[in-house]
């Protein structure tokens, strides 16, 4: 028995290698998809300060705005370029710049006054580009910072009060990130890596499905039948095939992303053995989903487009696009339902929280789950019966 | 020998086989004709335990045929319609694939392929993927992969479907000289030729049905009692101004007199006496044996290839 499974591995492992460019598409297309994204995330968490880059108008031309503009420019949010009205208006019309803030004239003085006699006081006039409102939002909250920071000194200049004085922080911040390489940028992007990774492979898996799909309307099922094996031995080899091929797959998916991003899994036993049992769990789950893609519809044509809504379902709603904390609350629960959420839970205790085997125990039981449910399903309802002829 | 008792299976509301009964014995080669739709490919699908019977049953020396019984099928070597090969590897790569499906392994698998290869005259060209192949050579390798385990039964469905004379008279030669070896094969076909030409036995299914079923020189006399006879006149064609005797259709073209008389030994005597007193001399004359075509358009009024 164990010889005749090595066999219709060994003959679906020969197919797949036979056919060099469909090999190429199979490993290039999720390290494509995961380098581009990865690149995307971790330059979105890079610590090389962002600087979004706005325009003042200086209509108040007083002490206050001097000493407000030299701050703003000291500050690493924002990029300050000092022009007139109409500029400002018009670069921002054209969207070369996302803010323009108008200091209006007596801006410094009368809140200087309204700030003492604790009254409304004047406002700024932002001009703004309501496509950019992430880098707006930034933008303002700096401003307003920095008003806060400048204000009370004006106001309150040749008194002996210091209140509100700024220019010393109370408290500062030091963050660190919990991960295996206390970088927020190498575990973001191992994160889109991870993503990426399993949702090519479940786009592979479909092809594989075709291909099982094709072997059926050429007639090599019949021939199959006819012989003495049985059919859960095909399936057998089938899904062996398919998950060592995802498994080769996923290595280089990763391996490219190690050297690229040099993301790593902690360097130990448990981490390394955890890194693998999940490897292994969403390899053998991404070719059991094979099976089931093959055994849903009769056609090629109706499998293909079932599976590929399916894919991209499980794929947003499983965090393959964006980390699942961006989803409503429902959608995360919905997402438990998911084998991908799972199995870049897996990959993420692994190489972005640098967990171990214990961390990793649970995606690899319910991945199995998925893996056995998928399988079941697919023998059940696999159709091996030619039409009418 | 292969015993087929009252099979019956339908797909839906459309029923493929009813109640098809036949045998087939040790050594023969047996014909099953029919047109596309007759019920052919099913009923060889349950003969190779492809597909389970809604009724009846297929026995090969006794044992019963199913999907779940695996006994017989390690005596049955199948013979698709379709190619069913893989196209991307090489022909000797599908060969050991096959074998290895029916617990061929090592020295005695290569021994086996080599026979298939040599027998089919594809040994040269083993080593390339099936893909390069031709039309005719895919439909050799078809024929070998289901020789590999030494099968008692060889059942072929349309084996020849769109090869080239040449690759079908390799064919042709490759079962010939397996029935020789005593093989018992299993034949449909569209081409009456073929059957004539290979077969001991025949049965013509039409609508899921096998409506006859006899030897090859029996199975012409479900046609009517006629004969026809061609003569070829020498001239003279004018004299010919009355009906001859014995004569139930009588028809003349150029010089070509064709006739259908309905006792050869009777009635041939007094139409050539009848030509000689007209002072017509002829050429040559000769009989025609009804065809399977012929028997097949008379039992269902189509020809095989509706």
């Amino acid at each position: 028995m164990l010889t005749l499974l090595i066999e219709l591995v060994r003959k679906d492992l020969k197919i797949f290698v036979a056919d060099r460019k469909s090999v190429m598409i199979s490993f290039l297309t999720p390290v494509i998809l995961a380098c581009f994204v990865g690149y995307l995330m971790s330059s979105g968490n890079s610590n090389e300060p962002k600087k979004v880059s706005i325009m003042v108008v200086d209509q108040d031309n007083s002490d206050f705005s001097k000493t407000f503009l030299e701050k703003l420019k000291a500050s690493d949010s924002v990029d300050v370029t000092v022009t007139d009205e109409a500029e400002a208006t018009k670069r921002v019309k054209q969207g070369d710049f996302p803010l323009a803030v108008v200091i209006p004239p007596n801006f410094g003085k009368d809140a200087a006054a309204a700030m003492i006699a604790q009254a409304d006081g004047p406002s700024y006039r932002f001009l703004s580009d309501p496509t950019r409102s992430m880098q707006v939002g930034m933008a303002q909250g700096t401003i307003m910072q920095t008003t806060m920071r400048v204000l009370p000194k004006v106001a309150f200049a040749g008194s002996t009060s210091t209140v509100g004085e700024a220019e010393h922080r109370a408290f500062d911040v030091k963050q660190e990130y919990e991960t295996s390489d206390r970088s927020p940028a190498t575990s973001m992007s191992a994160h889109a890596f991870a993503g990426m990774g399993i949702q090519g492979l479940l786009f592979w898996a479909i092809e594989s499905a075709m291909t099982i799909m094709r072997e059926r309307r050429q007639g090599i099922w019949k021939r199959l039948r006819a012989s003495p094996v049985s059919p859960w031995m095909f399936l057998l080899g089938k899904a062996i095939s398919a998950a060592i091929r995802a498994l080769a797959i996923l290595t280089v998916v990763f391996g490219v992303g190690s050297m690229v991003f040099h993301f790593h899994v902690r360097p130990d036993l448990a981490s390394y053995v955890g890194f693998v049992l999940i490897a292994i769990s969403v390899s053998i789950m991404t070719a059991c989903f094979g099976l089931l893609v093959a055994s849903l519809g009769k056609t090629e044509q109706q499998s293909r487009g079932l599976s590929i809504l399916a894919v991209l379902g499980m794929s947003m709603l499983g965090g393959a696009w964006f980390p699942l904390d961006f989803l409503p609350k429902f959608m995360q629960t919905v997402s438990k339902a998911i084998p991908i959420a799972w199995a870049i839970n897996g990959f993420d205790d692994m190489v972005w929280r640098g967990g171990g085997i214990k961390e990793v125990a649970l995606a690899v039981v319910v991945l199995s789950a998925f893996s056995a449910v998928f399988a079941a399903i697919a023998l059940k309802r696999i159709q091996w019966e030619p039409e009418a002829g | 020998m292969l015993e087929v008792q009252g099979l019956r299976k339908s797909f839906g509301d459309t029923v493929a086989v009813r109640d098809a009964t036949f045998s087939v014995g040790h050594g023969l080669c047996y014909g099953l004709l029919g047109p596309n739709g007759a019920g052919k490919t099913t009923t060889i699908s349950i003969i190779t335990g492809t597909i389970d019977a809604d009724g009846g049953k297929a026995t090969l020396d006794g044992e019963v045929i199913s999907t779940k019984n695996p006994g017989p099928k390690r005596n049955i070597g199948y013979v698709p319609q379709d190619l069913a090969l893989y196209t991307e590897i090489s022909a000797l790569d599908n060969l050991r694939f096959f074998g290895s499906l029916y617990g061929l392994i090592g020295q005695h698998l290569e021994n086996r392929i080599e026979y298939g290869l040599e027998l089919t005259g594809l040994k040269d060209r083993s080593t390339e993927p099936v893909a390069q192949y031709s039309g005719g050579m895919k439909r050799r390798l078809n024929i070998v992969a289901a020789l590999l385990h030494e099968p008692s039964l060889i059942i072929l469905d349309e084996p020849t479907v769109g090869v080239d004379p040449q690759s079908r008279n390799a064919i042709f030669e490759a079962l010939e000289a397996l029935a020789s070896e005593g093989k018992t094969l299993l034949y449909t076909t569209h081409y009456m030729e073929e059957v004539e030409r290979l077969c001991q036995r025949v049965a013509i299914m039409d609508n899921g049905s096998i409506i006859a079923e006899e030897s090859i020189s029996n199975i012409r006399k479900l046609l009517p009692q006629t004969n026809e006879v061609v003569i070829e006149l020498d001239g003279a064609t004018g004299k010919l101004t009355a009906a001859l005797p014995g004569t139930q259709r009588q028809e003349l073209f150029d010089s070509t007199l064709t006739l259908e008389i309905a006792d050869l030994n009777r009635d041939l005597p007094r139409v050539l006496l009848a030509l000689a007193d007209m002072g017509i001399r002829y050429q040559s004359v000769r009989t025609q044996e009804g065809t399977l075509e012929e028997v097949f358009l008379h039992l269902t009024g189509k020809t095989l290839r509706d």
